[in-house]
Formats: C-alpha cells, sequence, structure tokens
C-alpha cells in the first residue's frame, strides 16, 4: 500500500515520506533436549511522516487503512514543530549488499527442527540442562517518498541461541552463545559455538576466588556491550545535538585508546544490521566512528542532520510507530593481534568478563557502570584458574576504552556487533 | 468482532483453540526540553490463536490485522501438531463464562483532540522548566490508550473488556556549574482525560528534587538502619518476592524453586505480601488475565512465611491448584505468562515518626530508580534520601544503592507504618516473551534494622 499512500499524500502536501515493513517471523524453542514450542508472528507496519505548512508530522498503523494514516499524520502536522527537511532523490545507484537468502527463506519447519536437534546431539554428552532457541524470520523493508524514492529489499534473518546451565554447590552456571545471520547458520560456525560452549562448561568445572579492587580485565565479544553501548549512544547524532554526549564536542580529538578503531557498516553481507538504504531512503555507508582512538564522525537521520547542518549518513532507523531517529547498524571493532593465549598474558592476574547481568543499570552515554557478572573467569599468572563468585564490577566505559592494553585477533559476531576481546585496565571488582 | 472469533473458533481441527483479538487506540506525545518531539495518534489491531492438541505441545500464531484470522488458526494447530510431548501440557479449568466488562472511560480520551492533550503536556512541561533558572532540560511525556479485547476458546468461554489508561512522566535536568542532576516523577491511572486533570504538582516536584539533589552530599557506604518511602517498599517487595513468586518462571529455574518453596520463611513475622489483579480501579487492575481466567487476591507471603504463586492455566495444573487469573501478555504479540498485578506489602500499625523515632543515625530511602535480583539477592537504588538524626529527618542526600541478601535483609524489618498507599507510577513491567504489562504496587512505608548501603552488592 505505498505506493498509493504516497500518491495520497501528494496531493495534500509537498513533503513526506513512508517505510513499510513486513515480518514472518517463527521461533521453535528446545527445553530439557526436546522441542518445547513452535511459534509464528505475522506482521505489518507502515510508518507515514508529513511535512505540511512547514511543521513535520507522523503516524503509523498496522492496518491497510492508507486514508486514515494520512489524516493522522496531518494531524500530527498540526501540532508538530516548525521543521526543514530534505527528502533524498532516487540515488543513481544503490549500494549492493546481501539481506536475503534463499535457502534460509525456504527452510521448512522440518529443516529448523533439524537444526536444534542437531545442537542438541552435539551438546548431549554435557548433560547439562539445555535451551536452544532456534528463530527464522522473513520479511520486506520498502521506503517511498514524494521525490520520486522508491527502494526496497527482503530480508531473512536466522538466529541460533543456545543456554547450556549446569548446578553446582547450589549456583546454577548459565554458558549462552548466540549465531545470527541472514543465512541459516553454516556448519563451521555452529561448530565452533559449540567447542566454544564446551570449553566454558569445562572452565566452569573449577571455582576460583576473585580479588577485590582495581585490576586489569579482560571482555570477550559477548560482554564487550557494556562498554560498546555508552559510546555507541554517545556517537549518534541525537545524543550529540541534544547536548547529552560526552563525546559531542570531541571529534577530531584523540579520546580513546589508538588500539581502538569503530566502524558502523551496513554495507556487510548477510549481517543482523546490513541494509542497502536506510529507513528514509537514503543509501547507506559504512562510517568509521573512532578511528585509532580519534572521533572522526557522528551517525544521523534526515532530522538531525538538517536541524545540525550536516549531510545524513543513512542511519534514520524507524519502527511502526515512532518517527525516525538515527541508530547503529553493524558496529565493527577493529581486531588486533593478541591470541587468547596473549590476552590472558596481558591480564596476568585479574578477571576475564563472559557476561554482565543487563547492561544498562547506571548512566548508559555517561559510561559509568556498577553490573553484577554472571560468568566470568579469573585469571591468574596468565592461565584461566575457574569460574569466578558473582562479583559486581565497576568502572566507566569511556575511561576504559582509554586505557585498552591488548585486543584479540578473532572478532566474533554477537548479534549485530563483531568485536574481538579487550583487555583494559582501570576496572574495579567489587 | 465476536462472530469473526466465534467462526474462526468453529473452524479450528485443533482439539483445544484460544483466540485473543485487540483494538487499541493510543496517542503519544513527548517534549524534550521546550521542544515537542512528536504528538500522534494510532489504531492497532491484531490477535494471538493457541492450539494444543493431544500429546502435542503448544502452536502459537500470533497477526497484525485481522484479516489473517482464519489462517493464523490453521497455522497454530500445524505448529501444534510439529511438537510432539512426553508429557502432556494440562490446563486447570477456569469458569466457563460469556461476560462484557466496559471499565468507566473516565472522559474518554478518544474525544479529546490531539492539539488539547499537548497543550496540557506543553503546559506542564513549561511548569517544569520556569522553576528555576538552573533546571536545563527536561524530557515530558504524555500516553493515553484505551483497548479492546476479546478472548475466546473451544470450551466456549468468550468474554470481552474495553480498559483505558493515561501516563505522564516528568523528567528534570537540573546544572550548575560542572554538576548535573536528574529527578524523574510519573503518574499512571486506569482512567481517561479526568484523571490527568490534577497533575502539575509531579511536574514541580521532579524540578524541586533535581534541584535539591544538586548540593546534596553522597553517603558513606556502610550498614544503617533504614526507613523506606512507601514507593521504594513497594518496588522492592515487586522486585524480589513478586517476581520469585511468578510460577513459570520458577518452573524453568529448580534453584529458584527451591529458593520459594512454599511454607518457607522469607521475612520478618510483620511482612505479609499479595497480589491483586482484581482490585479496583489501578494500573494493574483487569476483570480476566489473558486467558480468560478471573482475576483475585493471591496472597504470597503471610507473616513472613510463602504461602502461594502466581499460576497461570498450565502451571496451575501442573502444581494441583487453581488459576490465579495471573496468566498476562503486554499485547496480542506476546504469549501469557503468569505476571504481577497490583502486588502489595499489608498494611502495619503507626506513622513514620514511630519508624523513625529511636533511630539514632539511619537514613530514609524514597524512590526506586530500577535494581537487579538475582535468586537470593537484590540491589535496588533509591532515587534521593535524607539523613535519619536522633529520630527526625534531616539533610537530602543523593541517590543510594541498597543491596544485599534477600530473607536476611527481609527477616531484618521490623517496623511497618500503617500509612499503606498505592504507587501510581508509569513504569510499567518488562519480560522478553510476555512483554510490557501495566502493573501497581503499593506499601506502607518500612523500617529496616541494617541494610548494605552503598555500590557493593556482594
Amino acid at each position: 500500500m505505498i505506493a498509493p499512500l504516497i500518491e495520497l499524500a501528494a496531493r495534500r502536501t509537498a513533503l513526506a515520506d513512508a517505510t513499510l515493513k513486513t515480518d514472518e517471523t517463527t521461533t521453535l524453542r528446545f527445553t530439557g533436549g526436546r522441542l518445547a514450542s513452535a511459534a509464528a508472528t505475522h506482521g505489518q507496519g507502515i510508518n507515514l511522516r508529513v511535512v505540511a505548512e512547514g511543521r513535520m508530522g507522523f503516524a503509523g498503523t498496522t492496518t491497510e487503512d492508507a486514508p486514515a494514516l494520512l489524516e493522522a499524520a496531518l494531524a500530527s502536522a498540526r501540532e508538530g514543530e516548525a521543521a526543514s527537511l530534505t527528502l533524498p532523490r532516487p540515488s543513481a545507484r544503490t549500494p549492493r549488499v546481501v539481506t536475503h537468502s534463499v535457502r534460509a527463506a525456504t527452510a521448512s519447519l522440518t529443516d529448523l527442527v533439524a537444526i536444534g536437534t542437531m545442537v542438541r546431539d552435539r551438546l548431549a554428552a554435557e548433560r547439562a540442562d539445555l535451551e536452544i532457541l532456534l528463530e527464522r524470520s522473513l520479511g520486506s523493508v520498502r521506503v517511498a517518498n514524494t521525490r520520486g524514492v522508491d527502494a526496497g529489499y527482503d530480508v531473512t534473518l536466522v538466529t541460533l541461541a543456545i543456554e547450556a546451565a549446569r548446578i553446582r554447590d547450589g549456583r546454577r552456571v548459565v554458558i549462552r552463545g548466540r549465531l545470527s545471520g541472514v543465512d541459516l547458520p553454516a556448519l563451521p560456525d555452529i561448530e565452533g559455538l559449540i567447542t566454544r560452549i564446551h570449553q566454558r562448561l569445562a572452565w566452569a568445572g573449577r571455582d576460583a576466588e576473585v580479588s577485590r579492587g582495581r585490576q586489569l580485565m579482560g571482555f570477550l565479544p559477548s560482554a564487550l556491550p557494556l562498554l560498546l553501548l555508552p559510546v555507541e549512544q554517545a556517537l549518534l547524532g541525537k545524543t550529540v545535538l541534544l547536548g547529552n554526549s560526552p563525546l559531542g564536542r570531541r571529534r577530531g580529538t584523540r579520546v580513546f585508546s589508538e588500539l581502538f578503531t569503530l566502524r558502523d557498516d551496513p554495507l556487510i553481507d548477510g549481517r543482523p544490521g546490513s541494509r542497502p538504504v536506510d529507513d528514509e531512503g537514503v543509501p547507506s555507508r559504512p562510517v568509521v566512528l573512532v578511528q585509532a582512538g580519534q572521533i572522526e564522525a557522528f551517525l544521523y537521520d534526515l532530522e538531525t542532520a538538517t536541524r545540525v547542518g550536516t549531510p545524513p549518513t543513512g542511519h534514520g532507523r524507524r519502527s511502526t510507530f515512532a518517527k525516525p531517529q538515527p541508530a547503529c547498524t553493524n558496529v565493527v571493532v577493529e581486531p588486533g593481534s593478541s591470541s587468547l593465549e596473549e590476552l590472558l598474558q596481558a591480564i596476568g592476574d585479574g578477571l576475564l568478563v563472559e557476561e554482565t547481568r543487563g547492561t544498562s543499570m547506571g548512566n548508559a552515554v555517561g559510561g559509568t557502570f556498577a553490573q553484577p557478572t554472571a560468568v566470568a573467569w579469573r585469571v591468574s599468572r596468565g592461565e584461566i584458574q575457574g569460574l569466578a563468585q558473582e562479583v559486581t564490577i565497576a568502572g566507566n566505559a569511556h575511561d576504559l576504552l582509554g586505557r585498552v592494553v591488548a585486543v584479540g585477533q578473532d572478532p566474533i559476531w554477537t548479534g549485530s556487533r563483531c568485536a574481538p576481546a579487550l583487555v583494559v585496565e582501570g576496572a574495579s571488582v567489587f | 468482532m465476536k462472530n469473526r472469533l466465534s467462526d474462526a473458533l468453529r473452524g479450528s481441527r485443533a482439539e483445544f483453540t484460544e483466540i485473543r483479538l485487540e483494538r487499541t487506540w493510543a496517542t503519544a506525545i513527548a517534549y524534550r526540553g521546550s521542544r515537542l518531539e512528536g504528538a500522534t495518534t494510532a489504531i492497532e489491531t491484531g490477535g494471538m490463536v493457541r492450539c494444543l492438541n493431544h500429546g502435542k505441545g503448544w502452536g502459537v500464531v500470533s497477526f497484525t490485522g485481522m484479516d489473517s484470522l482464519p489462517r493464523a488458526v490453521a497455522e497454530a494447530h500445524e505448529l501444534s501438531l510439529a511438537v510432539p510431548v512426553e508429557v502432556p501440557v494440562r490446563l486447570a479449568g477456569i469458569p466457563i463464562r460469556e461476560t462484557d466488562h466496559f471499565a468507566d472511560l473516565d472522559g474518554d480520551v478518544r474525544e479529546i483532540p490531539l492539539g488539547e492533550k499537548r497543550r496540557l503536556l506543553e503546559r506542564l512541561n513549561q511548569e517544569m522548566l520556569a522553576t528555576d533558572r538552573r533546571v536545563t532540560d527536561s524530557l515530558a511525556t504524555y500516553d493515553d490508550r484505551v483497548t479492546e479485547r476479546w478472548i475466546g476458546n473451544s470450551d466456549g468461554l468468550l468474554v470481552y473488556d474495553l480498559r483505558p489508561e493515561v501516563r505522564l512522566s516528568a523528567g528534570a535536568v537540573a546544572r550548575e556549574e560542572s554538576f548535573l542532576e536528574r529527578a524523574f516523577e510519573s503518574w499512571s491511572a486506569h482512567g481517561g482525560w479526568r484523571s490527568v486533570q490534577d497533575v502539575d504538582h509531579l511536574f514541580r516536584q521532579a524540578a524541586r528534587r533535581a534541584l535539591s539533589l544538586l548540593g546534596a552530599p553522597r553517603v558513606r557506604a556502610g550498614t544503617y538502619p533504614v526507613v523506606l518511602d512507601p514507593r521504594l517498599a513497594a518496588a522492592l517487595v515487586h522486585q524480589t518476592l513478586g517476581h520469585l513468586s511468578e510460577a513459570d518462571a520458577l518452573a524453568r529455574r529448580p534453584d529458584a524453586d527451591e529458593l520459594m518453596r512454599p511454607g518457607r520463611r522469607v521475612g520478618s513475622d510483620l511482612l505479609t505480601v499479595g497480589d491483586d489483579g482484581s482490585a479496583s480501579g489501578l494500573t494493574g487492575s483487569f476483570a480476566f488475565d489473558d486467558e480468560g481466567a478471573p482475576t483475585q487476591n493471591t496472597l504470597l507471603v503471610q507473616h513472613g512465611v510463602l504461602v502461594g504463586r502466581l499460576h497461570t492455566r498450565e502451571t496451575a495444573a501442573q502444581a494441583g491448584v487453581r488459576p490465579t487469573g495471573s496468566a498476562r501478555a503486554g499485547s496480542f504479540r506476546s504469549v501469557p505468562e503468569a505476571r504481577l498485578s497490583n502486588t502489595y506489602l499489608a498494611n502495619g500499625r503507626g506513622t513514620l515518626e514511630d519508624l523513625l523515632h529511636g533511630i539514632s543515625f539511619g537514613l530514609y530511602c524514597c524512590d526506586a530508580m530500577g535494581g537487579e535480583t538475582h535468586l537470593g539477592r537484590f540491589a535496588i537504588t533509591a532515587g534521593w534520601g535524607q539523613l535519619i538524626r536522633d529520630g527526625h529527618l534531616t539533610d537530602t542526600v543523593k541517590p543510594v544503592v541498597l543491596a544485599g541478601d534477600l530473607a536476611e535483609t527481609l527477616q531484618r524489618v521490623d517496623g511497618i507504618a500503617g500509612d499503606f498507599r498505592w504507587s501510581h507510577l508509569a513504569s510499567g513491567c518488562s519480560r522478553a516473551r510476555s512483554g510490557r504489562i501495566s502493573v501497581a504496587e503499593g506499601a506502607p512505608h518500612i523500617r529496616i534494622d541494617g541494610v548494605s548501603v552503598g555500590g557493593e552488592t556482594t
């Protein structure tokens, strides 16, 4: 319904754009080694934005009623802020990126069950309490505006998530692993994930006392969101515009360690954040955010870019009921040169954090955290000694990324983030 | 809609079919500082079908719009057939009835123009910003919704309700030199336009609180006697004993299940805790839950001892008890799980002054800003506090974290006042599978003879 909607909107206003997203997701859950539930969702949502008499409005719906949606957006504009907005024109060349896999789209329920069963069988010998989730989404995104943009692409996303839990001495230790991408998980990737879980369960066979206070700390990719989220938030143009970003005035200056390089890349094939155009019809492009510790760029959607007076970067994201906002796509931390052994040597005596409980307690953009660990490994004399008891780790993400002492050579994808392990100085254990 | 639902039920080939349909009218308005972030309205429709067959598990399908209902019924049946189970899924019985429940719309928000709602929020936001020149930023939001819900199943149940809700939130940022403080207030009501006509004080209060925290000292970490205000006491109970009483979460966690074994003592004799979805006029109040079971008042802890849990039809059958009307889902997109509704810590006797009496040095802790509970350990952040000196409230202090072993801490509750009140906050409660639901929580002032205060949670 997006083309007729834009046509209808064009009769009432010169500036309108819309995004239509459809999604069909199948979710299988295996509990205690058996398929426990099968669920599906079918959804579509359309979000319309208009600028009428110089004011911006927006509205969303899950129904097919285009006239009602337009009226709601115009009513929103009557109350809206005065706004100027330059919508993009059709792009001469849309970048190519893989967002869809025919194999994933056509996989039957039986095919999906087979993947879950195979993972279960490969982990059966561990005698752990297993939870396996297998989810396959297929959908489409279509963006159109009154300047002639009408772009679209199909998406698939397959997620395999594993939880292996063991109770030992009254404590339940849960080792988690997750793969996601547009294709069905490849066998070597599944093997890699299973090997990691085997290794973690073996490490967890022993407890090790943790020393308190300031120490060198390693963050495995699964624990890195604790450090990366505040930085990602602070690099969004909107956070900068609102004056809430500690990095807002530091573009061009070195803020982080020289070992830390970060980019946002929507054009990597086959990842959850991959897309040829953003949700406002701006062609996608990679953006280097931090180069060897120096702040290089911020991410913008159309409205924020217009207000700041800078070109949009193609990072607008919109959901059905809210207006577009800048958001990261695929976030990539540049790998370094250290093997796991070298990372452990760099930690020496300290903690290697695998997973924290939550990532958002405290001041998100400011980066200060005090977070309980869910799984962490005690390192001493450069070797894993065993599972650390649950402790609270504290520090400031911005500060710690300024004191990176080693970067791993093997990046791992966790959702839409690709990162190696980092060892930092200056975090504390309570 | 009822006819569509009945037709779809008749068309199902599954042994048991349950259908939930929803239609929601919603408004959302937000200001950041003096700039309008957006003002919009939306209508959303959708539903969920769950099917069950002999020797098979649940097949679940959710969908937007209404046209896909027949297709969803067929697909849910097929998905159920794909899930073989060894232990059959059983559902405890619920009253089979056909009823309609219309809540008082309290000034139907659907009839109030968007402009009038925007002007209300603009005025409240401006009052907050105008409190003092040091209030430099704000985030103010207004949300309303009216939801129609139809639930039917193949046993003959067919229930309907119409329900309004409004939420306002006020966030104030105060700056002076290099200091920055935030304070947050919110209000929600199981009501309509009339219920938000007298909430100006919340916005001024958020501004004044942020200002008062600017010069406030931090508390030195340590163990203190503390008095919790009703909001913090209620949040602590919701987050700890409340969540630990949700039967399906316990079924997946043997260690938590053991911790919450019925008959076990989890606190002092003074503690009585319950959850009452049938209480009238609160944001967690419903005539029936998302399986169509009537809501009720369920006692969870009586005089410090565990006596009950919150159940869905499935967990009730497993435990051999009656469902408690606690199967709740955030919307048609989510599967119902055993969740809290209106959670309370029962009233005691006396006043705040009685609790303060006899404390030579301690802390009065107020408002909850979030926290974490993991099994028997908790950490909760109070938004602000006041020092207690010789039985009197004195200086305001910055936010503090209270943490420790749950049972040990609750065992030290040595005073509960008789000033119970519901919090009416707009915060809600979220879980991954069953989504964000509206809840309420209430408590009187309570005193704990020694809680670990500071950043330490171990």
